[in-house]
């Protein structure tokens, strides 16, 4: 004779009821006739495997599997290893405390900044006194700035006249150059015509004399 | 001589390089693959990146798959800890079952079956992570509590208290019963 199952023994093979042998499943079934609460476990199981059997499959969409798994990387996957290499070198740096300083005055402490913690009002008051030295090095800047730029115009004024004085120097030089050519051209041309006007005189006087002599000569022979 | 290659024979031709043998094994499987991963998620954009998540730590680790077991079990154990993966990394459990789109093979609607899948999608959705892959694992896929436990990491009882966990979780929301009513 058989001994009825417990519940637990029961719910053990609920899932496979149809598939056990004979006997176990007379078994089973004799227990459900009386446990309530293993109906309900067994109904449930049917109405979810019923619910399974009732889902509709979804189509997979549409995706590249060569480029998955056969496609080389793009570049920047390449370098992935940057990034890890990159938090090592902080770790180092933050574990060794470097201080990183360049000449512009820009520095990067690794080593935290609690001794380094300053007030509000001390801030200020840095920074109002920073801003002062950073005016009055301004003021002194415009001024040096200013007086070379008056020297640079006086220097710059001094070379314009003392160019211009020459320019005009030589100018002048070349007029009177030009004035004395043209007296000497002058003066040629007057000697020329005085000797053009005497050497006709003398013509003329010759030829009056000719002519003189010529009526004489008329006169004697009447 | 003409059947169909077992998965056990198609790993090992991928193994020794054979791309058509691999993507034979995946598309043998990414249709499985991802309706589980649409039941786990209940987001059928997760459950893409899931399933490729999925395929690639499988590619990735087709060499450590020793062949003394079933292959589908072996690639749900890793789809499990995968899919296990992506919830706690997405800080979230389940999305809306509004956001389901539910369509055939030919991308058309079919209200008689919108119903039924946005139906287990939301039941699954009400339950913890742990019972719905345990409901997953038994209902949709399959598998033996023993099998389960192999995959899950647990032994066949606790699996079995699960079930009755999420049964009466069920039960609880009514979940089952409504679906009844609407004559699935």
């Amino acid at each position: 004779m058989n001994i009825e199952y417990t519940c637990d023994e029961c719910k053990a093979r609920l899932f496979d009821v149809e598939q056990l042998p004979q006997p176990e499943q007379r078994q089973v079934h004799a227990h459900l006739a009386h446990c309530d609460s293993c109906r309900e476990d067994l109904a449930a199981i049917w109405e979810l495997k019923r619910d399974a059997t009732g889902w509709r499959a979804q189509p997979v969409p549409r995706w590249n599997r060569r480029q998955l798994f056969f496609e080389p990387s793009p570049w920047h996957f390449r370098f992935q290893w940057a990034a890890s290499f990159a938090s090592v070198v902080v770790l180092v740096l933050v574990l060794t405390e470097a201080r990183i300083s360049t000449i512009d005055g820009l520095t990067i402490d690794f080593a935290g900044v609690e001794d380094r913690f300053v007030s509000q009002t001390e801030f200020t008051r840095q920074l109002v006194s920073l801003q002062e030295q950073q005016q009055a090095t301004l003021d002194t800047n415009v001024r040096k700035l200013t007086n070379q730029q008056i020297t640079t115009n006086q220097l710059l004024l001094r070379t314009v006249l003392d160019a211009s004085r020459e320019e005009r120097r030589e100018e002048l030089g070349n007029m009177l150059v030009l004035w004395e050519a043209d007296q000497d051209q002058r003066t040629m041309s007057t000697e020329e015509s005085l000797r053009y006007l005497i050497a006709s005189q003398v013509q003329d006087r010759r030829e009056i004399e000719q002519l003189s002599s010529v009526i004489l000569d008329d006169n004697r022979r009447f | 001589m003409f059947g169909k290659a077992t998965d056990e024979q198609l790993v090992t031709k991928a193994l020794a390089g054979s791309e058509r043998a691999w993507f034979s094994l995946v598309r043998r499987y990414e249709k499985r693959l991802y309706n589980y991963s649409v039941r786990m998620t209940g987001s059928p954009d997760d459950a893409m990146d899931i399933l490729q998540d999925i395929l690639m730590s499988v590619y990735r680790n087709l060499s450590s798959y020793r062949g003394d077991g079933v292959f589908a079990a072996w690639l749900f154990r890793i789809a499990s800890f995968r899919c296990t993966d992506c919830l706690r990394r997405r800080g979230r459990q389940f999305v809306s079952t509004d956001q389901v789109d539910v369509v055939d093979d030919r991308g058309l609607d079919i209200d008689a079956h919108i119903d039924t899948n946005r139906g287990i999608i939301g039941m699954m959705g009400k339950l913890p992570t742990e019972q719905r892959h345990v409901i997953e694992l038994k209902f949709f896929q399959n598998f033996t509590f023993d099998e389960i436990s192999a995959q899950l990491g647990i032994s066949a009882n606790t699996a079995k208290s699960r079930v009755y966990a999420a049964l009466k979780k069920m039960r609880e929301s009514d979940q089952p019963q409504r679906l009844l009513k609407e004559g699935i």
